[in-house]
């Protein structure tokens, strides 16, 4: 399908009337430039929104600011209706009106190439027949056109833009790109479809692929869910030292060092998962990741940082290896006595050794020590208030829309709610995961196990 | 910082681990091959170190392959805690399940491949150093029931003859310990080359390549979460927001002109001709170009333009304003942005204007015209 055949789309209206909100909000793509300084856009940008095989591009346009004199001109060069269109062909080619009417080329150039309208205004403001002329410059393109309503800061006079907008467009739709959820996206694109009909079956793919992506968005969330639980259930700071006294000094230190990487993997995970939902701008706060409770430690370690029990299992296996050797050296008719007591003689001679080998030095390097440990979190609440956090964060992007800059507050998700509403079998698995992560042990298939977790809570958000 | 300190504990640690299983690997070829007083050395079990193990090996690398569990045994071991905490930590902070999958399996690789060469080498050193009598025994087993199975252990080097068994090679190196040693030194020393390619082919080459490919999934996979990672837009520079403003005032010459472009209510407008005493008021001009050509500017001291607040200002009332007056009698123009509400039953009242339009109109005031603006919104009836 060659680019012009695949549905575009130009948002075309007075300036400052939100079109860079809402091609934002439908492109899902916070780095177009909104400002609430008119005249911001200068040029016509094409937004191509690929979802997979499927794509439509919307194309942000500058603000009308010559719309009577434009459509002066355009009347002397067009005496009646046959001619109109190619008055407009001329308007847009014509050197001496990209100069005059920068703004009005710049709009018309790509709805002349083919692209259906979008025309924008603010329902919170009333009627104003200034803008007639512009929608009769519109009207003229011939072009497949939709009006939408904003309602930038009320809804008050919607019905009389409705009244006057439905005379100049075939449909007429309210769209908030400041609340616009997956769903008023959807009826947007279900519009396009009415106006546009040519262009249906490649936006009706749209449609289905973004019902997919949503899904698959579950799944990658629930991946990055599963990272994080097991990086921050798991995290712990280590330090050695030669004494005891030492290791213990190390305490307010390490301390201090833990909980700024706990929260910094927690900020990275939440990073990664504004990211998955194409915020690449969007800041946001939260309250500081609660970390309860003396998780400070120190212990004797030997020799490569193994302690005691380590060093002589590992001992014993390497003298049941060598002993292994000789039995297989004789044939097996030493009936495994070299395995079992090279094992015995080595593991038990590093048992009984590992105080003097701790002592010892090697070239001035003593070979034992202490180690000082903070981490990780054994409290059996960490991992529901890491999941409760992303969660929160979860229901917020896919509650907000790529047209709003401001900072996102992240609160904890009410996560009982959403337990509640799983299967049996799946609050066991969970709780069970939940169990295992408190307790450091690995968890198989986390992200299976948080699946239907993450699918109630998006349902519970699109009820 | 943590992680760069994480992955090279993990990195020392995995090399110990590989020197260890290359001494253990070493002296398993020693110990297989020292042989008895005679310098025999039982065929079957060097096979067995040599072929049998390591294909069951590959077996069970294939099957945890099958199963999605790339770090197969390495993976169990860690979960059965045999390994040491430190190293299950440092590991556990790798990321997530799937990148820890991945490090585990090419560390696993690593460490077989170390073995490996450890048992080469030691193989290598006893062909060297000692006379070696390859010798097989059995009670149940004749020559002619060994070689299919020989056969086919060595089909993949079928292409060097000189390591593949024969009946004849077989026969000759049979041994009977109630016999002494009646064996053909000519064949007892051929069966190198047969254990020297069943290590090529089902260790060295298989674990060869299996720790490359794993080693370079991980190295490509940690690249891309790099990537990912430092991925950022870059965003688009803000306008400056040190925009000249005009002058605003609140007051204006009596007898001035008003234009209204605001389409303002008409009890609204007589109220503000009457406060700003004004001695014209031209309504919603259609076309405020000849308008303005019709103004007497001579008896007017000053020119009002109305406008509503929200509404930003185009170019079309910036040309015009600039083709149809002069610089002295723009100096006299007053640009008045407003807005008002509608209450039911009572007529309209002014309401402040958003700081953002005010703003917006007094740089347009500023650059377009060089007029003055009028704030109309508090200002004395």
């Amino acid at each position: 399908m060659s680019a012009l055949t695949l549905p575009r789309f130009a948002v075309v209206g007075h300036p400052n009337k939100g079109k860079s909100s809402i091609v934002a909000a439908l492109a899902q793509n916070d780095s177009v430039e909104i400002s609430s300084r008119s005249g911001t856009t200068l040029q016509a940008a094409a937004f191509k929104i690929r979802v997979d095989d499927a794509s439509y591009t919307l194309i942000d346009t500058p603000g009308f600011q010559r719309p009577r004199r434009a459509l002066a001109w355009l009347n002397q060069h067009a005496s009646s209706a046959d001619q109109r269109r190619e008055a407009i062909a001329l308007f847009v080619s014509s050197d001496d009106c990209a100069a005059q009417f920068p703004d009005e080329v710049a709009l018309l150039k790509p709805i002349s190439e083919g692209a259906a309208i979008l025309y924008v205004v603010d329902g919170s403001r009333p009627y104003n027949p200034d803008y007639e002329a512009e929608m009769e410059i519109l009207r003229w393109c011939g072009q497949p056109s939709m009006a939408l309503i904003n309602p930038i800061e009320s809804d008050a006079h919607i019905d009389t833009w409705q009244q006057a907008l439905s005379q100049f467009f075939k449909v007429v739709r309210v769209f908030n790109p400041m609340l616009a959820d997956r769903l008023r996206r959807d009826e947007i694109l279900e519009a396009f479809a009415v106006i546009a009909p040519e262009w249906r079956t490649q936006i009706d793919l749209v449609r289905a692929n973004y019902t997919q992506q949503d899904q698959i968005r579950i799944v990658d969330a629930g991946k990055l869910l599963a990272e994080t639980l097991e990086l921050l259930c798991s995290y712990q700071l280590n330090q050695q030292t030669l004494s005891k006294s030492q290791a213990e000094k190390l305490k307010p230190v390490l301390e201090a060092r833990y909980f700024v990487e706990m929260r910094a993997i927690e900020s990275a995970a939440h990073r990664r998962l504004k990211e998955l939902f194409d915020y690449r701008n969007l800041d946001s706060e939260i309250i500081d990741l609660p970390i309860e409770g003396d998780l400070f430690d120190t212990e004797k370690w030997v020799v490569w940082g193994l302690n005691r029990q380590q060093l002589a299992l590992t001992a014993a296996i390497a003298g049941a290896g060598t002993g292994a050797a000789f039995d297989v050296a004789t044939g097996g008719s030493s009936l495994l006595i070299g395995a079992t007591t090279g094992a015995l003689l080595a593991g038990g001679g590093t048992w009984f050794g590992a105080d003097k080998i701790a002592r010892s030095k090697v070239m001035g390097l003593p070979l034992g020590g202490f180690e000082a440990r903070h981490g990780p979190s054994a409290n059996r609440n960490f991992p529901y208030v890491v999941t409760g956090r992303f969660l929160g964060l979860l229901e917020a992007l896919q509650n907000r829309t790529h047209a709003r800059r401001d900072i996102l507050t992240i609160t904890d998700s009410t996560l009982q709610d959403k337990i509640d509403t799983l299967q049996s079998h799946q609050r066991k698995a969970l709780t069970a995961a939940f169990h295992r992560l408190s307790s450091q042990k690995v968890v198989d298939d986390l992200p299976n196990t948080l699946r239907p977790l993450l699918e109630a809570m998006s349902q519970m958000t699109f009820k | 910082m943590q992680e760069n300190k994480d992955s090279l504990a993990l990195r020392a640690i995995s090399v110990m681990i590989a020197l260890i299983a290359f001494i253990l690997g070493l002296l398993a070829s020693v110990a297989a091959l020292s042989g008895d007083e005679y310098g025999r050395v039982n065929l079957l079990l060097s096979l067995f170190l040599f072929a049998l193990l390591p294909a069951f090996g590959l077996l069970a690398t294939a099957v945890f392959l099958s199963l999605g569990r790339r770090s197969g045994i390495a993976a169990l071991l860690v979960e059965l805690r045999v390994t040491p905490k430190r190293f299950a930590a440092l590991l556990a902070r790798q990321g997530g399940a799937a990148q820890r999958q991945r490090i585990l399996f090419s560390l696993s690789q690593g460490w077989l491949l170390s073995f490996v060469a450890g048992n080469l080498l030691g193989f290598a050193l006893m062909l060297l150093a000692m006379d070696i009598s390859f010798v097989w025994r059995s009670t149940l087993l004749e020559a002619s029931d060994l070689l299919p199975v020989l056969d086919f252990v060595a089909m993949p080097w079928s292409f060097w003859s000189a390591a593949q068994p024969s009946l004849e090679m077989l026969s000759q190196t049979q041994d009977f310990r109630l016999q002494g040693s009646p064996n053909d030194a000519n064949y007892v020393g051929q069966w190198w080359r047969f254990l020297l390619a069943a290590q090529l082919c089902y260790s060295l080459s298989p674990r060869t390549l299996l720790w490359l490919i794993a080693k370079n999934r991980l190295t490509r996979k940690t690249e891309t979460l790099s990537t990912d990672q430092n991925r950022k837009v870059s965003a688009e520079n803000p306008i400056s927001e040190i925009d000249r403003l005009a002058k605003s005032v609140t007051e204006i010459p009596v007898d001035s002109i008003l234009f209204d472009l605001a389409h303002t209510p008409d009890s609204l407008l007589s109220d503000i001709g009457e406060r700003l005493q004004v001695a014209t008021i031209h309504r919603t001009p259609v076309d405020l170009h000849s308008q303005l050509q019709r103004v007497d500017y001579a008896n007017s001291p000053a020119l009002v333009v109305l406008v509503r607040s929200w509404e930003p200002p185009l170019a079309e009332l910036a040309d015009s304003l600039r083709e149809e007056l002069t610089a002295e009698q723009q100096s006299n123009l007053f640009i008045a942005p407003i807005d008002w509400v509608s209450a039911p039953q009572k007529n309209e009242r002014l309401v402040e204007p958003q700081v953002a339009h005010t703003q917006e109109w007094r740089r347009f005031c500023a650059s377009a015209v060089d007029c003055t603006h009028l704030s109309l919104y508090g200002a004395k009836p």
